[in-house]
């Protein structure tokens, strides 16, 4: 069964926050241009929330959504949100090295599925091809197999490849947060490597580097890791910088990953804590763990309101 | 305690410091003995033949090569090759040609084949123990004669001219015979398989040349070959990506054309041909190389039968032969080279929409005859040279018609008893093994399933 038959995205709380930080960081594109001249590329599935968000909060209009239950393709295409969402059916390792990789492009590759070859050839075409001021991110499945340490290093190198593994990873530390942690270390090695090759052939100025933003871990059920960044030539690192990424509280350079945690709380507790946001010097007066009031305050911008509608 | 390496080395009585070195002088049997198993034979007789090719375009630098042509024998337990393609200079004899490696102050041939200074002297070794070359150009000529055994044993690094002479040559042109072949040489030289593998490589690596007029004669029948070729139409044309790689500041640029597309059907001259200064070094290629199995074959698939119509065609051309990626024995590219590794990523992206093409080719095979719009499309396709393809730098192709939506099924078997089969068989009144599994399961599912 397809993940869209079997979940509303629309109910995932920490994947909409996600979506929503992910938004007010490519806002911060413009100094490479305009972000309504970006194209936005991902997997729609049949609630293209992330399209929908993309679209009203930053104007994009050129709109890709890669879909590959071909058997489906009519009740996405009922689904279509807008007119300019370009709906391709097929494989995504089919279909991206197909695109023209001209325009600025965001590119999510939300997968659901964990870690594998096809996410890294994905994550390679993308590198391989994009020009400079485009934003690459990357979702995975990070949830430890439910086996022992020698099997999780077993089936994880089944999933990439050996040679993809890095050196130094304990087997015994992909429990937890470890398996997202390696994960991570798979994508931006092959995110490095594949721009160093290119760059291979450069002219200095127009060599390629990789800044990463992104490295999120959250679970609204199993654990998932997201991560990427964006990839600017040399001589385009005063627009890099002018972006001022490093101003969100949530964008990640390195190894240390922002948890979005979802603090469970009424409405009542919500409306009372935000109305003391930005906090001042005292501290919140409600009757509930400190933890948890740093959690909310850390993402009340972003947070969903789920209601119970009829529309 | 142990001293400092620097300490020890103050050796002598008076305290004084001795220049302490390694010896690291070449010896010849490295060259005699050893570089010679880095090669094939094939390929060293290949490397003679380079030469030549240099020859050609130092005398013809447009590149018309009508007239000239380069003759091999590999009989009477010889090895000649000659040409008449203008002769190695005496000064270049004296100063260059024979020295093992090439000197950086040695003249540069634009756009040549021989780069590394080896070629001739390997193949000499390889091939037997007495040689013979004589050349001449308009202004001088020249002749050696050596016998390796009596070369290996005097200490100088010389070979002594039999005749040197500032006359011009009566012919021009070089022609270079080796006697006392070894005796692997003179037993592959004694097979048939061997000599037409020896031709069919020698057309292959030279195949740009043969183009531009040059005739090669091997054991008097001349070379044909055929051009390079792609498919081409209205609606399929192959990719092309060009670029000039001007990374270092002074040095002379890299011209690199890449085309991928489709060919005829043959698995053994499928994939990637490469090309430096217009020598294959690297034909159909279907390893990891030129990236197939790229990405755990999920970028790019192992290379498999049913791409035996693919074609990719990757030339480097640079002034400056050593820039390009290639190895020393021509038989390969320098996969380390930055220049590759960059390209590879190119040719990568070239491929992948052709092989796109052929995976949705390869699927249609299950429909019936009459319904394979793309078998059809590229059924009575020709092949065109390459110059002559047309192509918006893309691979365009038909596009698969979009499948008809139908509910996904699956198969499920399983072994019963007969008797008990046939017991089923009986009380739902039907005939076949099948529809048994099928009500079977029809009656559990709408039972508990729904």
């Amino acid at each position: 069964m397809a993940s869209f038959e079997k979940v509303n995205y629309t109910l995932r709380p920490a994947k909409s926050i996600e979506r929503k930080m992910l938004c007010e960081c490519f806002r911060r594109l413009t100094p490479f241009s305009e972000i309504e001249s970006y194209r936005y590329v991902g997997f729609g599935s049949t609630y293209f929330s992330d399209f929908s968000l993309i679209h009203r909060s930053l104007g994009i209009s050129n709109l890709i959504s890669i879909e590959r239950e071909e058997e489906s393709s009519e009740r996405f295409e009922f689904n279509l949100p807008f007119r300019s969402i370009d709906l391709q059916m097929g494989q995504s390792t089919d279909l991206l090295p197909e695109l023209d990789w001209s325009p600025r492009t965001i590119l999510w590759l939300d997968y659901d599925c964990k870690i594998n070859a096809d996410v890294l050839a994905d994550v390679a075409t993308f590198c391989r091809s994009c020009t400079s001021g485009s934003v690459l991110v990357v979702t995975v499945n990070s949830q430890p197999d439910s086996e022992s340490d020698q099997c999780r290093l077993k089936s994880l190198t089944r999933r990439v490849g050996e040679s993809k593994i890095p050196t130094d990873i304990d087997p015994s530390r992909l429990g937890g947060w470890g398996t997202a942690e390696c994960s991570y270390r798979i994508i931006g090695a092959e995110i490095e490597s594949t721009i160093s090759h290119r760059n291979g052939v450069l002219p200095k100025d127009n060599k390629l580097d990789y800044r990463q933003l992104f490295n999120f871990h959250y679970r609204d059920s199993a654990r998932m890791l997201t991560t990427g960044g964006v990839v600017y030539k040399q001589c385009e690192l005063s627009e890099t910088n002018a972006c001022r990424f490093e101003q969100l509280d949530f964008v990640r350079n390195a190894g240390d990953a922002y948890e979005i945690l979802v603090p469970n709380l009424t409405f009542k507790e919500m409306r009372h804590i935000e109305a003391q946001l930005p906090r001042g010097e005292g501290g919140i007066e409600i009757p509930l763990d400190e933890q948890d009031i740093v959690a909310y305050e850390r993402v009340y911008r972003y947070f969903p309101i789920f209601v119970e509608a009829e529309l | 305690m142990i001293e400092p390496f620097a300490d020890r080395l103050d050796s002598s009585e008076d305290g004084s410091r001795e220049t302490m070195v390694a010896n690291a002088e070449p010896t010849k049997e490295f060259f005699i003995e050893m570089l010679v198993k880095d090669i094939q034979l094939i390929r060293a007789i290949i490397d003679l033949v380079d030469n030549c090719v240099d020859g050609a375009r130092r005398m013809r630098p447009s590149g018309n090569f009508d007239g000239l042509t380069i003759g091999l024998s590999t009989k009477n337990e010889e090895f000649s090759v000659q040409d008449n393609c203008g002769g190695i200079p005496l000064g270049t004899a004296r100063s260059y040609a024979f020295r093992f490696g090439r000197p950086s102050d040695a003249e540069n041939l634009d756009h040549s084949v021989g780069q590394f200074g080896v070629g001739m002297k390997r193949a000499l070794f390889k091939l037997g123990s007495k040689f013979h070359i004589e050349s001449g150009t308009s202004l001088d000529h020249f002749k050696i004669d050596c016998d390796v055994a009596l070369w290996k044993s005097k200490p100088d690094w010389t070979f002594d001219f039999a005749i040197a002479s500032n006359e011009p040559g009566e012919n021009i042109g070089t022609k270079i015979l080796v006697s006392d072949l070894h005796k692997s040489v003179k037993d592959d030289f004694g097979l048939e398989n061997f000599q037409s593998e020896l031709a069919r490589s020698i057309r292959d690596a030279h195949i740009d040349s043969l183009e531009a007029g040059l005739s090669i004669m091997f054991n008097g029948n001349q070379l044909t070959f055929e051009p390079l070729t792609l498919m081409s139409s209205e609606i399929l044309k192959p990719a092309l990506f060009e670029t000039l790689i001007e990374e270092e500041e002074g040095a002379q640029p890299i011209s690199v054309r890449i085309y991928a597309g489709l060919g005829e059907s043959d698995p053994q001259r499928a994939g990637w041909n490469a090309f430096c200064n217009g020598r294959l070094v690297l034909g159909s290629d279907q390893t990891e190389a030129t990236g197939w199995g790229e990405g755990n074959g999920k970028t790019i698939p192992k290379f498999h039968n049913q791409y035996a119509t693919f074609r990719g065609y990757v030339f480097f051309d640079c002034n400056d032969a050593s820039r390009l990626p290639w190895n020393t024995t021509k038989t390969g590219v320098d996969l380390d080279s930055s220049t590759f590794k960059a390209i590879r990523a190119e040719m990568i992206k070239l491929m992948r929409p052709v092989i796109n093409f052929l995976n949705h080719l390869d699927k249609e095979k299950e429909n019936p005859d009459d319904q394979r719009p793309l078998h059809d499309a590229v059924g009575g396709m020709k092949c065109v040279t390459i110059k002559e393809t047309s192509t918006s730098g893309k691979f365009e192709y038909p596009q698969p018609k979009p499948r008809k939506k139908t509910p996904r099924s699956g198969r499920i078997q399983y072994n019963k008893p007969i008797e008990r089969i046939n017991i089923a068989k009986k009380i739902l009144d039907i005939k076949t093994h099948r529809e048994v599994g099928s009500l079977t399961f029809d009656y559990y599912f709408d039972r508990e399933c729904t």
